[in-house]
């Protein structure tokens, strides 16, 4: 038997588009939008999702107080407010991969099961900068830089903290514009170089077993958001 | 008699196939596609749709296997357009060409193995002509 197998050009091991979450800001309201990674900026093309999967939100002024903004449906959802930074939640919940595809529901409804996770983020938007936002706004898996970030221009370096549950998190894949660059050290700090101007999108992943019944994996995800100068 | 016998069994060979999917099994030039997440797990069991060129229809639809992999035969055709996504917002939609095939072209890898019926027709008719030969040659002195 002869079977031929033809490579195909630009094709072969290329990496699937990803969903991506980002805040918009229009005037004093924000949208949550989601869309591909690749083109996941203000404009891009942008998928729907379920308004109840986004949080109420935590915006922080510049002191560091903070307050509670609650998500306005439908999706996209919408936030009103004037925020230093703005911290928004997002989770879609339980998801299960089985053998007739990746189905939202939790691994004990589901025959065939071939993984199975649980999936919880967190976007945040800088507006402007201040010594209190070194500190995390939440107990989620957050990205905090540790100084200044809005002074950086492309060849710089941005100096992060990542923190779970206002702790140092270790070992978190962290991506610039969805490509990853390195990981966490222990005391959770990563230095990104900036590649370009506009839009930063800075993300962090962090995988744990879990052990309700109900999936195998808890998949953490944060993004950081701010804007630097075009060049 | 015996004769008849037999010969009256090959008809109903025939009919009793006349309901059945048969299947064969060939080789041909065929094009793989592999589709992984960013960190390198394979994309599997996910849906997909094919289509040939600026086609509305799709060629092929299935489900990538559990290596993350669509399958096809592109015969002639050079422009393909896939796009498989998960529930979940991962996915590709992608328009692309591939390699013309080297060598033995698509058709001529369509040889099929032995049809299931006609091997039992032929084993009917090695019969027949066994059951013709005790009938009337052996018969002789």
């Amino acid at each position: 038997m002869k079977i031929l197998v033809c490579v195909i050009l630009g094709l072969a091991f290329s990496p699937l588009l990803a969903h991506d979450l980002w805040l918009e800001r229009e005037g004093d309201v924000y949208v949550l939008q989601q869309g591909p990674r690749d083109s996941g900026h203000p404009g891009a093309a942008t998928l729907p999702y379920p308004p109840e999967a986004a949080g109420t939100g935590l915006c922080a002024d510049t002191a560091g107080n903070l307050r509670e903004v609650l998500a306005e449906p439908p999706s996209p959802v919408r936030y009103r407010a004037q925020c230093a930074a703005l911290l928004v939640p997002f989770s879609t919940g339980y998801w299960t991969k089985t053998v007739y595809g990746t189905v939202n529901r939790p691994k004990d409804t589901q025959q065939a099961v071939v993984a199975s996770w649980r999936s919880e983020e967190w976007v945040k938007r800088m507006e402007r900068w201040s010594e209190a936002l070194t500190r995390p706004l939440s107990q989620g898996l957050e990205i905090t830089p540790v100084e200044d970030p809005f002074g950086a221009r492309a060849g710089d370096k941005l100096r992060l903290r990542l923190t779970l549950a206002g702790r140092p998190a270790a070992g978190a894949t962290m991506a610039y514009d969805g490509r990853p660059r390195g990981l966490s050290d222990p005391d959770g700090r990563i230095n990104i170089r900036v590649r370009h101007g506009g839009t930063q999108s800075l993300s962090a992943s962090l995988e744990t077993p879990l052990d309700d019944g109900k999936a195998a994996r808890l998949i953490r995800t944060s993004v950081l958001q701010l804007e630097l100068p075009a060049p | 008699m015996k004769a008849l016998c037999l010969l009256a069994l090959l008809p109903a060979v025939g009919a009793a196939q006349a309901h059945q999917v048969l299947s064969s099994v060939s080789g041909a030039p065929a094009t793989v596609v592999t589709l992984r997440y960013g960190d390198g797990k394979p994309f599997s069991y996910e849906g997909y749709e094919l289509f040939r060129g600026g086609e509305g229809l799709p060629a092929q639809v299935g489900r990538t296997d559990a290596q993350g992999r669509v399958v096809f035969l592109p015969g002639a055709a050079r422009q393909w357009h896939l796009r498989a996504f998960s529930q979940d917002g991962h996915g590709v939609d992608r328009r692309f060409e591939v390699a013309a095939p080297q060598g033995t072209p698509a058709a001529a890898g369509d040889r099929t193995l032995l049809h299931p019926a006609l091997a039992i027709l032929g084993g009917a008719l090695l019969l027949t002509l066994f059951a013709l030969y005790q009938l009337f040659l052996r018969r002789r002195p």
